[in-house]
């Protein structure tokens, strides 16, 4: 049996290359940035009280907070209907919808925003054709103001609301509703009284979930966005990098620090409201799901007294025949949201092969004009380039740091696992800028900015988290048995792990070097800071492109990069084909935690 | 294994009168049972015909119990006349009334479902309620009516908790009263017993046989549990892969079954395989068995010929008193197993013929005997019954 000094001393060492990454690399500079905000001698509040008396600040901190309300609000009502469709179909139409919802999640951020900015842009195809239909005159205004925001957003933030609902509606017995109708209700007031209040949970977690993430949100906003559209994150950039005021921007960012963290805590809990016999689970139980029921009392009650005669008529409703295909308004809502989930992306392959010097949809004639373009021109191949020698080197490191990790956190048994745990994940969780502009410091200090190896660092950093909700989950489903069994049999515990758990991880290893690979290819906040001149990468090619440029080699590394992904998605299902059930990469990594402010 | 005389397909129960049936359409709504006539109920799943042909009448008042096999098509055909399936085929009617395309909502059907589906957000009470506010009824009426029914059910003081923090027995009878609560002609019980255990079960039974009884409701049952079925139904309705194969009264059907399927499925039974064969000094029909014992038939198997069963009910059997029977044969007791009340004796009569007997642990009835001891084992011609093999076997 392995001894409980030998068992420390395990954990320790697996946890060991996490925390010298993490301790010097993430944790200091984070709490530099605390220290930062009560200023550069002693302790003064002086940034704080400056940041609550402008009213400016104020007023950009409220809008962002409405435009992530209703960004929220949005995705609910046009989510639910989603995973409810997920809820009653079959399991193979199930994961097909799971994967057309997964697939935008896959592609670059810039590359949505870019084809959003083609589809909504005053020359763009809404635009086009609704001028040659003669519908309107001028070219209706969608995108650089609050209406393209809102729409890039919800198209980003969806998934991230299907995914806690479909959570939620899965553990409702849909008998229930059977149940109801016989008990005289129709299959409308049924889902009102019964289902809605019942995924309450899910709904709360989703809200939680693409609120927090909205609001930590930077490159979406900032490219599809109005001069007006300013976001509180936006403002925080602008302190450091116009205006240098480095101790506002610290102050501003514990705030947003303290904000998200406050709404993880509330996200965690009311996942698990249902068990939770605390105040939050008391709320969610007795406002969210037994208060439709008192309001349906209630409206009788007083309808009683209005209408005396109403009962009695309502008794002699007519009664209908049976109205055709159930659910038919659910499933048509989803596929087209469905559609427009995954329309915008293809628009750009026509794009990309087009022959024009302007985005002009459809194309008069195709070539393939820009994608030499992009292989001939220097600008376009050395970030590349570098791109994929940085998620390379992020994707090594992040597997060889987060697997040990994983391993820990699991089958380990010591005190402060709960703090361990929360700090190997909560990169996905603080925003990005704010971990960008720490690190940034960081390196200037240390003249790290522009090398390869620093912004690989940065990258493995956020990738960790993916890494390690992925293999855990992988692990937490593999049976401990295994192991005990290799040992019984007469194999050391790293043997045993070498020969036993590793082929059974591997599915989940694979989809988690995908998405590190992912995360540090597509990121574009962290390398906008770090990777200065020398060590510029595709993304950030792409943002000085998109923003100052719109030219269609953007559509053809975007269509690249689409492709690219895709058939990395498909090698990483690969081996696990033959074996038990593929898992999607991601999946896991999304239920457990939030998009963090790409 | 098929026999021969399996009922002919899609036989047409009409146990009751047809008056009966014309009787209830006036009956108030709510105080009486509804009579059920399914005619011709089929439904397919892709091709395969989960539910055949189907057609049964039901008396108002009735308890029947729908008893077959897993995978036999019970649920669909309650589900059916739920309302929560379409049929491929065929038509419900409820009181007369055609409600074959009528919607679940507007069915006016109390049901039980297997798994309760209780509401785990609404208390007791609100469950329990939650028919009477679908149908908009005065809270005075709501009041009265859920306090009626938490007694009817015995569980006064629980109307307050929610489903989560009841035992499964006061989950089933919540479930029953929510069920109840609107007056419902038919109420349709999709194996509500099943989730509980012996006791539960059996003391449930008895509740239920009650309740009936006291509200006059028409019952359809669903069940796989032939001594549930036997115990609580007017009627029992034996259905083996989609199809009716007989129904009739409990002991009807134990007594006279009409296939070795349903023998076999109703009770326990002792078959012996063999031949039907003419003997030749008279003229009776006898089955020679595997290991060549003549057995004789009884009347109505007089005629028959072919391979063919015989089957005698263990219980019919006596052990060593050959005087008093007419038919008997020397073996030896192979087996004894003791379950209390009752013996069992499993008799080798020749290493083809085994026979199980079982006695009545009764004092001084019980042979003295142990494994290995000879005995006779003899039955009355009127407890045999004879099913004839179909050849395609
Ligand atoms: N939704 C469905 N789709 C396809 N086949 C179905 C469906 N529902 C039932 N079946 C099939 O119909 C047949 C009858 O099913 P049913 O549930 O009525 O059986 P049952 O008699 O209630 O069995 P059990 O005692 O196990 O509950 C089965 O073969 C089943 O596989
Ligand atoms: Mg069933």
């Amino acid at each position: 049996m392995i001894s409980r000094v030998s068992h420390r001393i395990g954990v320790i060492s697996l946890l060991l290359p996490a925390a010298l990454l993490l301790l010097p690399l993430y944790l200091y500079p984070l709490v530099e940035i605390v220290s930062r905000s009560l200023g550069d001698k002693g302790w003064s509040t002086a940034n704080y009280l400056e940041l609550f008396q402008d009213p400016f600040m104020l007023r950009v901190l409220y809008q962002t907070f409405r435009f992530a309300l209703v960004i929220s609000v949005l995705c609910v009502l046009v989510g639910y209907p989603i995973a409810y469709a997920m809820r009653i179909v079959s399991n193979r139409t199930r994961r097909t919808i799971a994967l057309l919802i997964l697939l935008p999640l896959w592609t670059s951020i810039l590359v949505r925003g870019f084809a959003w900015i083609v589809i909504l842009g005053r020359n763009g195809i809404v635009n086009t054709t609704l001028t040659d239909l003669g519908i309107v005159d001028e070219p209706l205004k969608l995108v650089y103001n609050t209406v393209g925001v809102y729409i890039g957003m919800v198209h980003i933030m969806l998934p991230f609301m299907v995914l806690p609902l479909y959570n939620s509606l899965s553990r409702i017995d849909l008998r229930l509703l059977s149940a109801a109708e016989t008990l005289g209700s129709r299959p409308i007031s049924a889902f009102f009284w019964i289902v809605l209040p019942l995924s309450m949970p899910g709904v709360l977690a989703g809200l939680l979930l693409v609120f927090m993430s909205s609001v930590g949100m930077f490159v979406l906003p900032a490219l599809l966005g109005g001069l007006s559209d300013i976001t509180y994150i936006m403002l925080i950039e602008k302190q450091v990098s116009e205006l240098n005021n480095w101790g506002l921007a610290a102050a501003m960012s514990v705030l947003l620090l303290v904000v998200t963290g406050i709404l993880t805590l509330l996200y965690e809990r009311t996942l698990n409201s249902e068990a939770s016999s605390g105040i939050l689970g008391q709320i969610v139980r007795h406002v969210f799901q037994r208060g439709p029921i008192h309001l349906l009392v209630w409206r009788e009650r007083i309808l009683a007294r209005l209408l005396p005669l109403r009962a009695s008529q309502l008794a002699n409703r007519k009664q209908s025949a049976r109205l055709a295909p159930r659910h038919l308004l659910v499933k048509c809502w989803s596929w087209a949201v469905l559609v427009c989930l995954v329309l915008p992306l293809l628009v750009l392959f026509p794009l990309a092969f087009s022959n024009e010097t302007f985005l002009h949809f459809p194309p008069h004639s195709y070539s393939l004009r820009w994608f030499e373009n992009f292989f001939s021109r220097d600008d376009w191949r050395t970030p590349a380039i570098t791109s994929i020698k940085v998620a390379i080197l992020t994707t090594i490191g992040a597997i060889l740091i987060g697997v040990p990790a994983a391993y820990a956190i699991v089958r380990g048994r010591f005190p402060g696992k709960g703090i361990v745990t929360a700090i190997l994940i909560s990169p996905m969780i603080v925003p990005s800028l704010i971990f960008a502009i720490s690190l940034y410091a960081l390196y200037a200090r240390f003249n790290l900015l522009g090398t390869l190896g620093g912004l690989a660092l940065g990258h493995i950093i956020i990738a960790l988290p993916y890494v390690v909700v992925t293999v855990s989950a992988g692990l937490k489903s593999t049976d401990e048995l295994l192991e005990a069994a290799a040992l019984t049999m007469g194999a050391g515990p790293i043997r045993a792990f070498w020969i036993v758990t590793l082929p059974v991880l591997r599915p989940a290893i694979v989809s988690a070097a995908f998405l590190a690979f992912l995360t540090s290819f597509d990121d574009v906040i962290l390398s906008l800071f770090l990777s200065g001149l020398s060590a510029k990468t595709l993304p950030v090619r792409m943002w000085e492109g998109i923003r100052f440029e719109i030219d269609p080699t953007i559509a053809a590394v975007s269509v690249m990069l689409m492709l690219i992904t895709i058939g990395f998605k498909f090698a990483a299902e690969w081996p696990s084909r033959r074996g038990a059930k593929s898992n999607i990469p991601g999946l896991t990594a999304m239920q457990a935690a939030d998009a963090g402010g790409r | 294994m098929t026999s021969l005389d399996v009922v002919p397909q899609g036989l047409v129960l009409r146990g009751r009168s047809q008056t009966q049936v014309n009787n209830s359409i006036h009956q108030p709504p709510g105080t009486k049972g509804g009579c059920v006539q399914l005619s011709e109920l089929t439904k397919e799943y892709g091709g395969i015909r989960a539910v055949d042909d189907v057609s049964v009448d039901i008396a108002a008042g009735e308890f029947v119990t729908v008893l077959g096999p897993s995978g036999s098509g019970k649920t669909t055909v309650l589900m059916m006349i739920a309302g929560l399936t379409e049929p491929s085929a065929g038509s419900i009617a409820i009181g007369g009334r055609d409600i074959t395309h009528l919607r679940p909502q507007h069915r006016n059907l109390g049901v039980v479902f297997q798994s309760y589906a209780l509401f785990p957000h609404l208390t007791v009470a609100e469950n329990i309620e939650f028919p009477l506010r679908m149908r908009r009824r005065s809270e005075t009426e709501v009041r009265r009516k859920v306090k009626d029914m938490l007694d009817l059910v015995r569980l006064p003081n629980i109307a307050q908790r929610v489903p989560g923090e009841l035992s499964g027995g006061q989950q089933q009878r919540v479930a029953l009263a929510r069920a109840l609560i609107f007056d419902p002609p038919v109420l349709l019980l999709d194996e509500p017993l099943s989730a509980l255990d012996k006791k539960l079960r059996e003391s449930m039974q008895f509740e239920l046989r009650e309740l009936h009884r006291k509200l006059g409701v028409t019952v359809i049952n669903v069940t796989h549990d032939q001594t549930e079925a036997l115990v609580m139904s007017d009627r029992v309705i034996i259905m083996r892969d989609g199809r009716v194969v007989q129904s009739g009264s409990p002991s009807e059907l134990y007594e006279h079954p009409k296939s070795s399927f349903v023998a076999d499925f109703l009770g326990t039974s002792n078959f012996l395989k063999g031949e039907l064969q003419k003997s030749r000094d008279t003229d009776e029909s006898s089955l020679v068995t595997l290991g060549g014992l003549r057995c004789r038939a009884p009347q109505a198997a007089q005629g028959l010929k072919g391979p063919a069963r015989l089957m005698i009910r263990p219980e019919r059997i006596v052990l060593n008193v050959p005087a008093a029977t007419q038919e008997h044969f020397a073996g030896r007791i192979a087996e004894i197993a003791y379950t209390g009340d009752l013996i069992r004796y499993r008799v080798a009569l020749n290493d083809r013929d085994v026979i199980d007997v079982t006695l009545q642990n009764k004092s001084g009835h019980l042979p003295q005997s142990s494994i290995g001891s000879d005995v006779t084992v003899g039955w009355s011609l009127e407890d045999v019954h004879v099913f004839v093999e179909s050849t395609t076997e």
